[in-house]
């Protein structure tokens, strides 16, 4: 059996691996431990922004550092960084094309007990009607290292779609 | 969705179909040359994603075969319903999203030609 890693854990230990880079900024909603940007918080604490339980705010927040030259990583879960916060993700970041990266932690059924309020299947219909936006889907830990860095090196909006279950390393690390 | 399309291909090996398993790691901008190579050799494609068939991963791939590269496109995914609350294997099981399914929409989609 491979080795099961979830892939919002491959996020946020990328974030801090990548991190060195002094433009990068992880904002968070008061989920930290479950979006996993605690691990970059650790080694940069001075770059990391907990906004409190408001989304839409986070994502104009993330406009705003990025006018002024950051790589924002904003996070939260699925349901409400696409949903909650779609308006602010369109209007704030996509229309004027901002370099920030949605890192979307808990996307799909594969949440489990917490039930059909916190399921977000909708996400990649969203984001991906809104001019400007790039959607990725890492099928596993590797594949969610290479997301984190790929967004970096692109300019412009990025949604990465990211689970909160374990699942199968796929792809050889050197791939 | 990867690893059971993986599945899939084995369980459809089985009965001596071969199948393709592509990773569409990017949703957008979608690899369009990807999926009109695979849509020109194998003749018919089967989308796999955990999230509802409405407007996702499904119809994107199917925007660009039937603009491109008409082949019949099954899709599996939540057929637009809500959630529900319960462990995670049994959740996909009762929305259709196993290596099962995938397979029996690869015959179907075959079955189509």
């Amino acid at each position: 059996m491979a080795e099961k890693i979830a892939t919002r854990q491959a996020y946020g230990e990328a974030l801090a691996e990548f991190g060195s880079d002094e433009r990068i900024v992880v904002l968070d909603a008061d989920l930290s431990k479950s979006t996993k940007t605690d691990i970059f918080k650790k080694k940069y604490p001075e770059r990391h922004i907990n906004v409190g339980i408001a989304e839409g705010n986070m994502m104009c927040i993330a406009a705003g550092l990025a006018t002024c030259g950051k790589i924002v990583f904003a996070s939260s879960f699925a349901i409400f960084a696409s949903g909650r916060a779609f308006e602010q993700v369109r209007n704030s970041i996509c229309y004027p094309n901002l370099n920030v990266k949605i890192g979307s932690t808990h996307a799909g059924i594969s949440v489990g007990e917490d039930g059909a309020s916190h399921q977000a299947i909708e996400d990649i219909a969203l984001m991906r009607s809104i001019p400007n936006m790039t959607v990725l889907a890492p099928a596993d830990a590797v594949s969610a290292r290479f997301a984190v860095k790929a967004a970096i090196e692109h300019e412009g909006p990025v949604y990465i779609r990211l689970g909160r279950l374990s699942v199968p390393v796929i792809y050889d690390e050197n791939e | 969705m990867v690893q059971y399309a993986l599945e899939a291909a084995r369980l459809l090996e089985e009965e001596s179909v071969n199948a393709r398993v592509i990773d569409i790691h990017t949703i957008k901008p979608i690899d369009r040359e990807i999926i009109i190579k695979a849509a020109k050799e194998t003749g018919c494609i089967v989308t796999a994603e955990e999230h509802t068939i409405m407007g996702g991963f499904g119809s994107a791939v199917a925007e660009v075969v039937c603009s491109e590269y008409p082949v019949p496109v099954k899709m599996v995914g939540i057929m637009d319903k809500f959630g529900k609350s319960g462990k995670p294997n049994e959740l996909f099981e009762l929305y259709g999203l196993t290596a099962k399914n995938i397979a029996a929409k690869a015959i179907e989609a075959m079955q189509m030609l």
